[in-house]
């Protein structure tokens, strides 16, 4: 017992060693599986634009009775939730930044600050993050039930793609109407920072038009847009890829749709950070 | 129509199947016999060619489907139906438009035509008042045969049932065999069984394939399975579970069994 407590004390160096190396081996073996993950969702949205573009044409796909219910689910049914986030959000913004304005006397451009941050950032951001909440986590959901229940094999046995016929319209709606969603944002951010700007700064409507439209130009509408459609790529393979890798019954469907909100999220926010490196250094 | 040759499938380290072959002839029934978590489905799964084995081969009307590019297996996949073990039907359509979406990728047929042909399948399977609700609001007999109308849809040459009877009472099983009968009598179709169920066997086996283990310890007919004194077979007959069949007669053998 004694010998056994000093082989097994942390600062014996071999097992030191001994723990730095498994340590090691354990983060190559979930590095791995990571790079793994990371080429298999490369596959899918390889294949999901192959049955979005190709694949109808051939008519190796059909697209059509399923694409309108799932963007009305993707797109209409989440207008409200962005609706009153984007205003919300709009009304803050003029909020918290009218009162360091005012002192400057600067408080006429405070439509500026909502123009270029809400279609710069946080449009497309927040959008992305309610969309990843309540579309992307249904998508998981809904594919994890069914890959537990084998309807994803009983559709390969009677050769229909599973992606073809699952990923590709809940991908094309996502990128169909995460933009749109997207410039809904816009408006109703400016709006909601308009209402604020009336009610607590007197700034009139037609003042606030005018700053907003002195401040945007196209390639800030474009660069935001340009992020939204990454996030949606994003939020579509990562959830439905998620789905489609669950295994062990309902734990496994909670488990599953979990680790594809979190990978959604951070995904997003690191290609965040990237394109607004970008977009600052080359585009605008 | 269908040989499996030597066929092994390991999961990780796991051995699942160790060197089954066996053999399915044009117009007969299959039954795939053995005790819970003996393989079958995965033998099943590897003749369907959703999981490819390990190693050996699986040759359907000559073709190797086991090392076969996913785009030619599509076309292997046209003869062949089959019913899972759970069903699984889609649960966001309606049974006939389930039955209806292999028929509208697969053909060209019109939409009339094929509401037309989804009627006939139902009726095979005596589920034409089920055509318009959803599978979560069918019994799991009615969802059972609701499948095999699925797996009919396209003409298969080859059916292939995972459990059929498994959880139906003694009634429902007995018509779900008789259907299997009826569509290898009247259309000549190939039918390959995976069941638990003697009864069952007794009604529509022609030909009778048991695992152990991973093992093929019978492969014959009925006749066979009836004569066989192999114990691991005669209880499986008989359903009795003899004390020490699995090898365990003493405290220390089941410790030993506990420690391997
Ligand atoms: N994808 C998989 N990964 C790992 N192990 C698996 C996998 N599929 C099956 N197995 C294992 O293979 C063994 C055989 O499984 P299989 O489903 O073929 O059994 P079965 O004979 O159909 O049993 P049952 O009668 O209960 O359906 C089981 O021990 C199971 O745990
Ligand atoms: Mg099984």
């Amino acid at each position: 017992m004694a010998g056994g407590s000093i082989k097994s004390s942390p600062l014996n160096p071999l097992v030191l060693c001994g723990s730095v190396g498994r340590r090691a081996i354990g983060f190559a073996g979930s590095l791995r599986a990571g790079l793994e993950h990371l080429g298999g969702m490369w596959r899918m949205f390889v294949w999901a634009i192959y049955y979005c573009t190709i694949g109808p044409l051939t008519g190796k796909s059909k697209l059509r009775g399923q694409l309108f219910p799932m963007m009305s689910n993707v797109g209409v049914k989440s207008f409200p939730i962005v609706f009153l986030i984007a205003a919300l959000i709009g009304a803050i913004l003029v909020l918290q930044t009218g009162d360091v304005l005012k002192k400057y006397g600067q408080i006429n451009e405070a439509p500026g600050v909502v123009a270029l941050s809400m279609t710069l950032e946080l449009g497309p951001l927040m959008t992305a993050v309610i969309l990843a909440a309540r579309v992307g986590a249904s998508f998981t959901a809904v594919l994890a039930s069914m890959k537990i229940n084998d309807e994803l094999l009983a559709l390969e046995t009677m050769a229909i793609h599973p992606v073809g016929y699952l990923v590709a319209p809940r991908f094309l709606s996502m990128v169909i109407m995460v933009p749109c969603l997207t410039v809904m944002a816009y408006l109703v951010g400016m709006l909601g920072g308009s209402v604020v700007a009336f009610s607590n700064y007197d700034i009139p409507t037609s003042i606030y038009v005018l700053k907003t439209t002195f401040y945007l130009e196209m390639k800030h509408i474009l660069s935001g847009l340009m992020k939204s459609e990454v996030f949606g790529v994003i939020i579509a393979i990562v959830c439905c890829y998620n789905g489609f890798i669950t295994t062990g019954g309902p734990m496994g469907l909670g488990r599953s749709t979990m680790v594809a909100v979190v990978t959604s999220l951070v995904l997003i926010i690191v290609a965040d950070a990237i394109l607004t490196a970008v977009v600052i250094n080359y585009i605008l | 129509m269908i040989e499996v040759d030597n066929v092994t499938k390991s999961f990780g380290d796991f051995v699942v199947l160790r060197g089954v072959t066996c053999q399915l002839r044009r117009g007969e029934t299959m039954c795939v016999l053995g005790g819970s978590g003996g393989g079958k489905s995965t033998l099943l799964k590897i003749m369907i060619g959703a999981i490819r084995p390990t190693s050996g081969r699986v040759i359907i009307d000559g073709d190797d489907i086991s090392r076969m590019p996913e785009a030619q297996l599509n076309k292997v996949r046209r003869k062949f139906g089959v019913m899972f073990q759970g069903g699984a039907l889609l649960n966001s359509m309606t049974v006939g438009e389930n039955i209806a979406l292999p028929l509208h990728y697969h053909t060209k047929l019109d939409a009339d035509t094929i509401g037309t042909m989804v009627k006939i399948k139902l009726q095979q399977v005596d589920l034409l008042h089920a055509e318009h609700r959803l599978p979560a609001e069918l019994s799991g007999g009615m969802q059972k045969r609701a499948a095999v109308a699925r797996a009919l849809a396209l003409d298969p040459k080859i059916l292939f049932y995972d459990e059929p009877s498994a959880g139906l009472d003694p009634i429902t099983t007995t018509r779900v065999d008789f259907l299997i009968n009826k569509l290898r009598d009247r259309m000549r179709m190939s039918n390959v069984v995976v069941t638990h169920v003697m009864e069952s066997v007794q009604r529509i086996a022609d030909h009778i394939v048991m695992l152990d283990k991973g093992n093929v310890i019978l492969d014959g007919t009925l006749a066979d399975l009836m004569a066989s004194e192999d114990p691991r077979i005669s209880t499986f007959r008989t359903g009795e579970y003899a004390e020490g069949a699995e090898g365990i007669t003493s405290t220390a053998d089941y410790m030993k069994d506990l420690l391997m």
